[in-house]
């Protein structure tokens, strides 16, 4: 019997030394926070914003876990959830990064896209303005219209500044703004040369 | 010796049963009273601080949520030290002091998030809608407005970022919506009022254009013969026999139309009261038919002295001539010198109705200006 309880005693010190012995998951934690603030940096923040608020909350949570942990008594303490959560959360964090990647890809081929348009379209009204009717019936407006290509000029290189910067997204506002101006004009100059045509 | 050994035995059975004891009465005490840690404030600030930023209060309350998260801060920063403490001699009353303050800011960045974006949407919807009436009534001024008018060479830059705040705005980009809007708003009511100005000071005729074209209608009553009457601004040239109108073609005008001609080279077409002195035909004019007005007339002559006296034009600008209404018209644009241009096909028609001595009134327009930009408007 006094063997038994010998025994027992034995095992309840062994256990309670190995479980004091439980320490935060300080370089998962350290893992995960890297991977949201890396997340922040490409921009994660801008193009899947509700996504990445869900993960620095979870991160937050995770803090939370870890205190929480560390306030009870040593031989209570147990962090192998935590340390699984802070595994799922940077997982999850390199995921989001792919997706922001491809979203960011997406409205950047969509932004070189539409300014290819653009460019052509802008080619094309120069050509038609070259062949637009001169004289004096004629110079007038073509300098009207002259104006409106040096604005979309102007326009096409703040475009490019801004696909430099990597802000894809100001530059989609502009492209798309620009290409329907560009039509406009386009239009007003075929309009003019095909009256011209006609007389 | 037996007896020696169990007795051992037994001191170490007693000696373990205290240390058992002793260690269960000490994690009681300590449990008793050492403080209870700040784990559900602290959630709780958290999930308020998820929920304001859910809610955009990281653009919208940018202040009022980096201070709830700073005051989270505190609050972790606190319950780390004491954690790190003898469980007996913790104190989390900071901690659970910053927490609560969190959770009071995170609420209110949260509500102020809400209702600023609300606000500012429909600010942005109504400014946009706002703009894009004014740009579209500067639009319709501006298609006829002169070629080289200042109206026309600012407008296009303006438009293009009008457009770029609607997109950013369909994107739920409130923020760059907002930036693009104040940057253009101060141009679009430069813009409108020089406009409105322009129309105004111009319109301030309209009375006596008016009374001109019932003269001419008069006129043309009185003595059962052709009148004729240019309304520059709905580019018509309208013929009036024995006091109706018969006939109405379109024109084309002097590039600089807007406004009465000052002077020689202004490519303005002038406005007044003129009558045909001379038509022309074959080789007498390159622009196939054309009926010669006597303008300058006496008015013109008086209004050029007064503007030269009063410094308004140079000393020796001449005040020009050979105003014409003639063919080669139908090119679509204001193109001629300060003269009214008909296709050659409506020549024809207007040539062999008029006759030298016929009256010719020049008018800016006969549709009242407010009614001139609804119509347009209601077009569009």
């Amino acid at each position: 019997m006094k063997k038994i309880l010998l025994q027992i005693f034995a095992v309840v010190l062994f256990a309670a030394l190995a479980t004091s012995c439980a320490k935060p998951p300080q370089t998962e934690l350290d893992a995960a926070k890297a991977a949201v603030e890396s997340a922040k940096a490409m921009e994660t923040n801008r193009y899947l914003a509700d996504e990445f608020v869900a993960l620095e909350d979870s991160l937050n949570a995770a803090n939370v876990a870890i205190e929480a942990q560390k306030s009870k008594m040593f031989l209570s303490r147990d962090y192998k959830a935590i340390k699984e959560k802070l595994t799922v959360i940077a997982t999850d964090v390199e995921a989001l990064k792919a997706r922001t990647e491809e979203r960011k890809a997406q409205v950047r081929t969509e932004v070189q896209d539409t300014l290819v348009v653009l460019v052509a379209l802008i080619d094309e009204d120069k050509a038609l303005l070259a062949k637009a009717p001169k004289g004096k019936e004629g110079k007038e407006a073509l300098e009207a219209i002259q104006n409106d290509i040096t604005v979309l000029e102007a326009s096409v290189n703040e475009i490019n500044t801004l696909i430099a910067n990597g802000d894809y997204m100001t530059a989609q506002d502009k492209t798309a703004a620009s290409k329907v101006k560009a039509e406009a004009i386009k239009e007003e100059l075929a309009t003019a040369i095909s009256k011209t045509r006609r007389r | 010796m037996a007896g020696r050994k169990q007795q051992k035995r037994k001191a170490i059975l007693k000696w373990t049963i205290f240390v058992i004891i002793a260690i269960a009465l000490t994690i009681v005490a300590v449990s008793y009273f050492s403080q209870k840690p700040p784990v559900d404030i602290i959630e709780s600030a958290r999930k308020a601080i998820a929920e304001a930023r859910k809610a955009e209060a990281e653009i919208y309350s940018k202040e009022e949520l980096e201070s709830a998260e700073i005051k989270w801060q505190e609050a972790m920063e606190e319950w780390k030290i004491n954690n790190d403490k003898n469980p007996l001699f913790r104190d989390y009353e900071t901690a659970f002091k910053s927490a609560s303050e969190a959770i009071t800011l995170a609420e209110a960045a949260k509500v102020k998030s809400v209702k600023i974006k609300a606000e500012l949407h429909e600010y942005i919807q109504k400014t946009i809608k706002s703009l894009r009436i004014s740009l579209i009534s500067i639009q319709t001024v501006k298609e006829i407005l002169p070629l080289n008018h200042p109206v026309r060479k600012r407008i296009t830059p303006v438009l293009l970022k009008l457009d770029e705040a609607e997109s950013a705005y369909n994107r739920d980009d409130l923020i760059t919506a907002r930036k693009i809007i104040d940057s253009i708003n101060t141009s679009v009511e430069k813009l409108k009022d020089q406009t409105a100005d322009l129309l105004d000071n111009y319109f301030k005729s309209y009375p006596e254009w008016v009374r001109l074209n019932e003269e001419m209608k008069q006129w043309s009553k009185t003595r059962s013969a052709v009148s004729l009457v240019v309304d520059k601004f709905s580019r018509k040239c309208i013929v009036y026999k024995s006091g109706k109108k018969i006939r109405e073609f379109d024109v084309e005008l002097g590039i600089n139309w807007l406004g009465d001609k000052v002077q020689k080279g202004d490519k303005a077409t002038p406005e007044g009261k003129y009558s045909i002195t001379v038509k022309k035909s074959g080789r007498n004019t390159i622009y196939y038919k054309a009926l010669l007005i006597n303008f300058p007339n006496a008015d013109d002559r008086r209004r050029f002295n007064q503007q030269k006296s009063a410094g308004n034009i140079a000393r020796n600008a001449h005040i020009g001539s050979a105003i014409e209404i003639h063919g080669g018209g139908g090119k679509g644009i204001d193109w001629t010198d300060g003269c009214v241009a008909l296709t050659n096909r409506d020549m024809d028609n207007l040539y062999a109705l008029c006759s030298v001595g016929t009256p010719v009134a020049i008018v800016g327009s006969l549709t009242p200006l407010d009614k001139l930009l609804n119509s347009t408007q209601e077009i569009k």
